[in-house]
């Protein structure tokens, strides 16, 4: 996925940073019991944001766990659950999509990397997409309806981040309860805005030069490859619009036990993060703070 | 009926300050104003309802101040937009959509109306560009002046809740009282 849905650690307390390690050791955890130990590669931070967001009720308590990345020590995990198990196969779902995709449009040798990884994770993603039929149904969808956008060269950003919005917003299946279901669902779709169009301010200036398909190069006049500091300015009010309607989805949902955590994505992780990526200055020295 | 108290998030036995502070800070969070041309504007009444309630049974049925100043659009709208409109406000977003696209005089409200169904999407640069086409071809019109103007915002004002600490009742009023003077205006005008 794309690493943009983080929250912002220095605002996390010490309890709540612990939580957050240990829902993404959990989903590590979980990838590998569920799709074998080549899986556990796929975990990110996005997919832990999910799991938080779909959590339900009472939360687990971590557990001791082996970690094959430092085997000497163990790690707190927190526990499967219903909400993990999905977070996991969207994962794999996600992930072998992007494969799919890169495996098309990136120069030789990625197109020959990509394509080694997906004949790796082929039954992780053909189990996967058994169990989630209908996700992956509007997964496929979406990407259809965003290759034929590119090919069109779509100068609209909304349109264009409809279709990938569309895509996340599919995630809130989880829930059966409608009402839980239409705000996740408006929140996932904001947040879908957010990494689509984040994304593509991040990669403007490498698309201006290899000519593959940007929305912004259709948007906005360029002055040599960039945005002008006025459209610049508009286009992060736009996104920031999004974490707004974000927001105003998150305030309507009913209190969990790591809501501090969500919280603090939505209001400081992903203003932290567009205003990085807007300032060039985002996954250039550690943006993990 | 739910227990009031944990409606408005205090502890049993608050006292009457707390209570009203609570309640205010609620009643800022789920203002219709921040939800409107939101797609969860009917949840959001919802809870406003609930915390209105809740703040009249512990006040003893003192009337709940500001708060529930519903924010309803008028209906008397005539011909092919005000068919847009009723589409709109039975949230057929496409139907609307079809429907001013069969228009051929483009003035102003028709600008203004393909902003409101952008921003019922979600889609906020469409909706400002349209937003603001609409107030230039209008600029005596204070619906789509307002409506230009904040429609950057996606409505919904996060950084007022989480990270200004302004608690003073004076701003509240002032806030209070512009509104309900744009909002006299903006009817005026029709």
């Amino acid at each position: 996925m794309f690493g943009y849905v983080l929250p912002r650690r220095d605002k996390l307390t010490e309890t709540e940073n612990a939580r957050y390690r240990a829902a993404y050791c959990g989903l590590c955890r979980d990838l590998k019991k569920r799709y074998g130990f080549r899986a556990r590669f796929l975990v990110n931070y996005d997919m832990t944001f999910l799991f938080f967001l779909l959590q339900e009720g009472e939360a687990g308590q971590p557990e001791r766990c082996f970690c094959p990345a430092r085997p000497f020590c163990k790690k707190d995990c927190l526990p499967s659950d219903g909400a993990m198990d999905y977070a996991a196969d969207l994962s794999v779902l996600l992930s072998c999509w992007k494969l799919r995709d890169a495996k098309r449009d990136d120069g030789f040798f990625k197109r020959l990397a990509a394509g080694f990884c997906l004949r790796l994770y082929r039954k992780p993603f053909c189990s996967a997409s058994a169990v989630r039929e209908q996700e992956n149904r509007v997964f496929a969808e979406q990407l259809a309806r965003l290759s034929a956008l590119e090919e069109q060269n779509c100068g609209s950003i909304d349109r264009a981040a409809d279709a990938f919005a569309t895509l996340l917003k599919a995630c809130a299946g989880y829930h059966a309860d409608e009402t839980l279901r239409r705000t996740k669902e408006c929140l996932l779709y904001h947040v879908g805005r957010f990494l689509y169009l984040t994304d593509a301010l991040e990669d403007l200036p490498k698309d201006n030069r290899s000519g593959a398909y940007n929305p912004l190069r259709y948007r906005y006049a360029l002055q040599d490859g960039k945005l002008t500091p006025a459209d610049k300015e508009q286009f992060v009010q736009t996104v920031d619009a999004s974490i707004s309607m974000a927001a105003s989805a998150l305030e309507l949902l009913p209190e969990t036990a790591d809501r501090a955590i969500l919280n603090n994505i939505i209001y400081y992780g992903l203003p932290a993060v567009l205003k990085s990526v807007a300032d060039s200055t985002f996954r250039k020295k550690g943006n993990n703070k | 009926m739910k227990d009031p108290y944990e409606v408005l998030g205090v502890p049993h036995g608050a006292s009457e300050d707390e209570i009203k502070k609570a309640y205010r800070e609620l009643a800022r969070k789920y203002h219709p104003d921040n939800y409107t041309n939101n797609p969860l504007a009917d949840l959001a009444e919802e809870k406003m309802k609930e915390i209105n309630e809740a703040y009249d049974t512990l006040t003893s049925g003192k009337t709940a101040g500001s708060g529930s100043a519903s924010h309803g659009g008028t209906s008397s709208y005539g011909g092919d937009l005000g068919e847009v409109r009723r589409l709109i406000q039975l949230g057929n977003l496409d139907a609307a959509e079809a429907k001013l696209d069969g228009i051929a005089n483009h003035n102003a409200e028709w600008y203004y109306l393909r902003g409101v169904i952008a921003q019922k999407r979600g889609w906020m640069d469409e909706a400002a560009q349209n937003f603001r086409i609409a107030a230039n071809m209008e600029p005596g019109n204070f619906e789509y002046t307002r409506a230009a103007q904040t429609a950057g915002s996606g409505g919904y004002t996060y950084r007022q809740t989480q990270y200004n600490d302004y608690g003073g009742s004076d701003d509240l009023c002032n806030l209070c009282s512009t509104l309900m003077c744009l909002n006299c205006l903006c009817n005026g005008c029709r």
